[in-house]
């Protein structure tokens, strides 16, 4: 160890560029970076021009110009009333004239039905006699009317508009042409009277009416599925897919961060443990509709009793097992290797010095891990469990294989029901001939982005609320 | 500001008591040693040997506190200085005990033989001029005082002077051999003690350094305003 | 080595806990510079100490007594195995998975690497400081009350309070922290943040507090208030502390201890103990070589 004076660098002059050269390459340098950033640009510019048609077309759908044929114009009904249709519409009478409508209106047969659903007054009958419906409340298929409440006022709204008016669309229009060309609609409408007046049935040209309308209303949201596409309603298959969504997560995200944390925090490095790790990755990229098979083999197949409930229920339990339960582990297994991964990126972007801190001052491992780790890692594991399962709200091959339903009324009731979800009934409402449900497929389309939309909104929240906190 | 190094400072300002012990002890010393010179005291004499001894111990012991100090604190600035001058002085008033002892010895050699009277008082007047100036010198450096430091050069000059006639005196007695030998003695004595007062006008240069930070040499100003005199 | 000190057995755990405190007083007999005589009261020993990373050997015979409230430095070039020696220690080492520790660590009488001693305990027992102040995401008073609780801590809530009042006080935050004890940690500067850390490890009553480079990422004055506060600490804890700062080992430390690396024909690196003694003397007057050089810069 003697001391060695530093070697003396050389300057390289000569091996480096002139002035002019220099300035010569510069300009070829940023011509590249130039070409470069424009590339980018225009990869932007297509995907938010992609990202826009999408909406738009949806959009277009969702809203237009409708023709309709009424089995009796509002303002004739008004009219009959004795009120004035210029200032007065259906909505501002009050639930007495209305049941009034309906009773001069629907045949006692529905009336009776419908009182038989739901009554329209606590202290009185409307369309049947007390003697009968004590007599068949006291039997043993009690209908609901006879526990349920009362219908109230827009309920009763609700009924008019589908009994006493009974609006027919013949045909509609989209957003944009109704808004530049309604003259145009019209005189298609008139014109196809003309043409082939075999199409409107005994209606004639002058009861047609032109009216806009949402597809995406409340009423749409609020209504059971239907044959009828005017009072269609994605009802049905909105509570499908809520409840799986909570038994994707109620399975994927404890068992996803649980295999997670093992992974990450306690296993030691081995042949096996990397094994696994690949398998998990490769499991990622596993198309969906193989996981649809996995759920029918052993979901709806093996595993029967467990999943259609009779082995809880006995009889009450659905008929086989294509049930929510089955729908929801299914949808689980395909987010879970997502959840892992996303679950393993967050622990391990905890930095290790906070592991460290936690050991070296006495805690056990679960310790330091549970109160030091998990929580500076849980919002990026929760933004990746809701975006996993977002992916799953919008899955339709696997569920279409463990058998969710096409056309279905009844509303899910527990995990053991049959089900419907949104993007299946998306894709049967776009596979049937009238063009309305085309109208209310894109309608269910926005309803099945907002809530998408909502749950990526929400990871949003929950990463900045914890990232402030820490 | 809060002081960040309180230990290293606190340690500086033991080296700092140290040396004020070693300047109090040689500045009692060199009144001893003449004292014991005058008057042919030897238990005085004696106790000057002594007293050098615990001077030479405190030598070596700031020398190795002030090496430690160095080798581990990385002082700067004023303490940097400080330091400096910590060690200047050190070696500085060692040797003013040094000389304090050298009076001592000669007090022993010139014990029973007789004395000019004229010379003897010349040599406690030496006596009398340059303790107070190391009195000077170690308060000045106390207070940090470099006006009262430069007033050293000027206290220096009778020293000077009757160290310089002090050889015309005893050349005036060298017809008589055994007062010339006490004569001689006295002679080194009052060279023993000008070095005394230079080494006074050198804790003065310390002490202007230490405190302005610029290093004057107060004998060349001397000669320099004298030479702007002439 | 006097006659008396033959080679220390490493391999035979057993025996070599039947009379620690003989032996103990057998080694200070020696007037090996390794093992100062002077170290009576030794509150940490290490007995042919190596580590191997996997194959690699990274440190090897390291044979050292650490005194009680004491402050001991370990310098030495990057990469001859300060830290890993340091995280011996507290077992930290046992997190790393090639690691693999030969010889023995006594602490309290006991040998820290025998089967039946749990790491967990270890690390109360013996607190660590890192290089980077490393707090966690919470308040201020939980980053201190958190080392309490887990380990048990029986007192009652306004017991916790004063625990960590008292732990923050000795690492000399008090006054700075006091009215916000439940701001994030974060929220304090990075020498606030190390001292933070300090009164985080102290205040699970270690004996002994590692520190590996405690202030080297934080500014000189940062700097000046932690080997301040190092000599407070010393009253009441011992504190074994690597750094790369040679400077900053002759401020604080007692004792210094120098690691070197010896390179070996196949260009493994492995590190060793030079030399090991009082500060005043390693940095005055050393007497090995290798120490001179390294000191004075005329290293490698
Ligand atoms: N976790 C580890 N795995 C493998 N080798 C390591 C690890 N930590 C340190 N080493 C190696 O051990 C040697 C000593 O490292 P370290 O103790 O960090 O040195 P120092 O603290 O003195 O700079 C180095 O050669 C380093 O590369
Ligand atoms: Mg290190």
């Amino acid at each position: 160890m003697t001391a060695v004076a530093p070697e003396r660098p050389v300057k390289r002059e000569h091996q480096f560029p002139t002035d002019d050269e220099f300035v010569a390459l510069l300009r070829s340098r940023s011509r590249k970076s130039f070409v470069a950033q424009s590339g980018f640009l225009l990869a932007l510019i297509i995907a938010v021009l992609a990202l826009f048609t999408l909406l738009y077309t949806v959009i277009n759908d969702a809203f237009g110009l409708v023709a309709i044929v009424n089995a009796q114009n509002p303002e004739d009904v008004i009219a009959e009333l004795g009120l004035d249709p210029a200032s007065t519409s259906l909505g501002s009478l009050d639930k007495d004239q209305l049941v009034g409508l309906l009773e001069g209106s629907v045949s006692s047969g529905v009336g009776r039905r419908l009182e038989r659903e739901q009554r329209f007054y606590a202290d009185r009958l409307v369309f049947e006699s007390q003697e009968v419906w004590d007599e068949i409340c006291a039997s043993a298929e009690a209908p609901d009317g006879c526990a349920g409440g009362v219908r109230n006022e827009s309920d009763v709204l609700a009924l008019v508009r589908e009994r006493v008016v009974q609006p027919d669309v013949i045909a509609s229009n989209d957003l944009v042409p109704s808004l530049f060309d309604r003259a145009g609609f019209e005189q298609s409408v008139r014109d196809a009277f003309v043409t082939s007046p075999a199409r409107f049935g005994d209606y004639t040209v002058d009861q047609v009416r032109f009216e806009w309308r949402a597809w995406l209303n409340l009423d749409f949201i609020r209504s059971p599925q239907s044959s009828t596409p005017e009072i269609a309603g994605i009802r049905t298959a909105l509570l499908g897919s809520t409840y799986l969504v909570l038994i994707t997560m109620l399975f994927a995200v404890p068992v996803g961060v649980g295999a997670a944390i093992y992974l990450v925090e306690f296993a030691r490095p081995s042949r096996l443990n990397e094994f696994i790790q690949t398998n998990i990755n490769n499991l990622a990229g596993v198309p969906s509709i193989i996981y649809g098979m996995l759920g029918l083999a052993v979901l709806v197949r093996t595993f029967e009793p467990l999943t259609s409930g009779s082995l809880f229920l006995g009889e009450g339990g659905a008929s086989n097992g294509r049930t929510i339960l089955s729908g929801g582990i299914t949808l689980g297994l395909l987010i879970l290797p997502v959840v892992i991964i996303s679950a393993q990126e967050a622990l391990k972007a905890v930095p290790n010095s906070l592991r460290q801190a936690g050991l070296a001052l006495g805690a056990t491992k679960w310790q330091t891990v549970r109160a030091q780790v998990l929580p500076v890692a849980l919002p990026g594991i929760l933004t990746g469990a809701i975006l996993a399962v977002a992916r799953a709200i919008g899955e339709t091959a696997p569920l279409i294989v463990v058998g969710a339903a096409g056309f279905i009324t009844a509303d899910p009731t527990g995990p053991f029901s049959n089900y419907t979800a949104m993007p299946i009934q998306i894709f049967q409402w776009t596979s049937l001939p009238q063009e309305e449900f085309r109208n209310i497929a894109a309608a269910a389309i926005l309803v099945l982005l907002l809530l998408l939309l909502t749950l990526n909104a929400a990871a949003v929240i929950l990463r900045n609320r914890y990232s402030k906190r820490a | 500001m809060v002081d960040q190094r309180t230990h290293f400072h606190a340690e500086l300002e033991g080296l700092e008591q140290s040396i004020h012990e070693m300047g109090d002890r040689a500045h009692e010393l060199i009144g001893m040693a003449v004292h014991a010179l005058v008057t042919g005291d030897l238990d005085a004499a004696g106790r000057v040997r002594e007293g050098d001894h615990v001077i030479d111990q405190l030598y070596l012991d700031v020398h190795n506190r002030w090496i430690n100090l160095m080798a581990r604190q990385q002082p700067m600035g004023a303490d940097l200085r400080l330091m400096s001058v910590l060690l200047h002085m050190n070696v500085t008033l060692e040797r003013t005990g040094d000389q304090a002892v050298n009076i001592a010895k000669l007090a022993a050699l010139s014990h029973g033989l007789p004395m000019s009277s004229r010379i003897v008082e010349q040599v406690q007047e030496m006596g009398d001029l340059v303790r107070p100036m190391l009195r000077t010198a170690i308060e000045s450096f106390i207070r940090r005082d470099a006006d009262e430091a430069r007033l050293l050069p000027a206290m220096d000059e009778p020293v000077d002077r009757i160290n310089k006639s002090m050889y015309r005196e005893v050349v005036a007695l060298g017809a008589d051999p055994q007062m010339l030998e006490s004569a001689t003695h006295m002679m080194m004595a009052a060279r023993a003690l000008e070095r005394i007062g230079d080494q006074s006008v050198d804790i003065g240069e310390q002490v202007v350094y230490l405190v302005t930070g610029e290093f004057h040499d107060f004998n060349e100003e001397a000669l320099h305003d004298r030479g702007s005199q002439g | 080595m006097s006659d008396t000190e033959t080679a220390i057995p490493m391999t035979d755990e057993t025996e070599q806990q039947i009379d620690i405190t003989a032996r103990l007083r057998n080694a200070s007999s020696t007037d090996s510079s390794h093992m100062p005589m002077e170290i009576e009261d030794a509150v940490i020993e290490a007995r042919g100490l190596g580590v191997y990373y996997g194959e690699f050997r990274a440190v090897r015979d390291v044979s050292m007594r650490f005194g009680k409230n004491e402050i001991t430095a370990l310098i030495g070039p990057s990469g001859c195995g300060k830290s890993t020696v340091l995280r011996c220690f507290n077992r930290m080492n046992d997190l790393i998975p090639s690691a693999r520790v030969e010889g023995t660590v006594i602490y309290n009488d006991t040998n820290i690497y025998a089967e039946d001693i749990d790491p967990v305990e270890v690390r109360r027992r013996v607190g660590m400081v890192f290089q980077k102040p490393n707090p966690f995401p919470k308040s201020i008073f939980d980053n201190v009350a958190w080392g309490a609780k887990i380990n048990g801590f029986k007192g009652s809530k306004s017991d916790l309070g004063d625990l960590v009042e008292s732990a923050i006080r000795q690492a000399a935050l008090w006054d700075e922290v006091k009215d916000k004890l439940n701001e994030s940690g974060y929220s304090l500067s990075g020498g606030q943040q190390q001292r933070l850390c300090i009164a985080r490890a102290i205040a699970t009553n270690p004996d002994v507090v590692l520190m590996d480079e405690p202030a080297s990422a934080l500014d000189p004055i940062a700097t000046l208030r932690i080997e301040e506060l190092m000599q407070e600490l010393k009253k009441d804890y011992s504190i074994i502390i690597v750094t790369h700062n040679m400077q900053q080992a002759a401020r604080v430390s007692d004792r210094t201890a120098f690691f070197s690396v010896d390179v070996n024909d196949a260009g493994m690196r492995t590190g060793r103990l030079v030399e090991y003694g009082l500060t005043d003397r390693i940095f005055t007057a050393p007497e090995n070589d290798e120490t001179e050089q390294y000191i004075t810069g005329r290293f490698g």
